[in-house]
């Protein structure tokens, strides 16, 4: 797993201070913001893998911002943290703001820790997946370049029962 | 009686402040103040109907207990705590016998929240009517 950076988005320091505590041997690198403005800022300055953010926040609503980095920064996955249950907030949150899960206040640390881990692993899976693509791409690449110079050497043919032919 | 504010009061009796030097507590997005954690724990609501309460580890290693509460605004403010539970060897002995004491609650048909505030009255020095009906008998220390 490559290493990842996290970063934690409250104005309830408190609050920051016991996601630290809860992460603390989590292997990860733990940035913490108290408004979405510094977020921003330290999203600019260094690489970070998932933002985990207050709903309530002032001056910015946490959904605002989440959509903010879900359209700046499509690679980051985004948990967002709350108090209030409505439904509403969550569909909204996951819909439009592309969350990937929500969390009510208060988070039992082995869900939360649980969940971190998961998402990373989805970040991860994710990169793996594009990897894998774009090698393929590549192949198909030389293949249509060799096809162009030597027309039918990429054809491929098969008997009756589908088993390859080597000429 | 179990309404919110009953069993707040309850809550808290057994919560000290780690800091009461974050008191008086400042909102961030609205601004409202709560002078004490006594007023902290008054003015503001419960979570998401949950009671807010999480145990946790402080950052020198020791049990804390971290308070979740809905400012008026909305916002979720936090809290820590240590508990004020007694850890001496007399301290143990009474939770061990509190502990036996709901097991005999419950089995005479007693709700275990229902047990604990009866015994809790006891323990603070009020009448317990619901025991005293059960036929529950207790001697003065």
């Amino acid at each position: 797993m490559k290493h990842h950076s996290i970063l934690i988005v409250d104005d309830e320091k408190n609050v920051l201070s016991a996601i630290e505590r809860a992460l603390r041997k989590e292997p990860y690198t733990v940035y913490s913001a108290d408004s979405a403005e510094k977020a921003l800022q330290l999203i600019k300055a260094r690489e970070v893998s998932l933002v985990i953010s207050d709903y309530n926040m002032p001056h910015t609503n946490g959904l605002e911002f989440l959509k903010k980095i879900k359209n700046l920064y499509p690679h980051i996955l985004t948990i967002m943290l709350t108090g209030q249950a409505e439904v509403e907030v969550a569909v909204e949150a996951i819909n439009a703001a592309g969350v990937y899960k929500f969390i009510l206040k208060p988070w039992d640390d082995e869900d939360l820790k649980i969940t971190v881990r998961r998402s990373l692993e989805s970040i991860d899976l994710a990169s793996e997946r594009d990897r894998l693509l774009q090698k393929v791409k590549s192949r198909d690449a030389i293949l249509n370049d060799l096809e162009a110079k030597f027309p039918g050497i990429s054809k491929v043919h098969k008997d009756d029962n589908g088993y390859l032919i080597l000429q | 009686m179990n309404t919110p504010e009953h069993l707040d009061r309850h809550l808290f009796k057994n919560l000290k402040a780690l800091s009461e030097s974050s008191f008086p507590k400042k909102c961030g997005s609205c601004g409202e103040v709560y002078e004490s954690s006594e007023q902290f724990v008054q003015k503001t609501a419960d979570v998401a109907g949950r009671s807010g309460l999480k145990s946790g580890r402080g950052d020198c290693g020791g049990q804390i207990v971290e308070l979740f509460r809905n400012c008026i605004c909305g916002s979720t403010l936090m809290e820590c705590f240590n508990d004020r539970r007694d850890l001496s060897k007399a301290g143990l002995k009474r939770r061990e016998l509190f502990g036996r004491l709901m097991t005999i609650l419950k089995k005479k048909g007693l709700p275990a929240d229902q047990a604990r505030t009866e015994l809790l009255k006891l323990i603070h020095g009020e009448n317990s009517p619901v025991l005293e009906q059960m036929g529950v008998k207790f001697k003065s220390a």
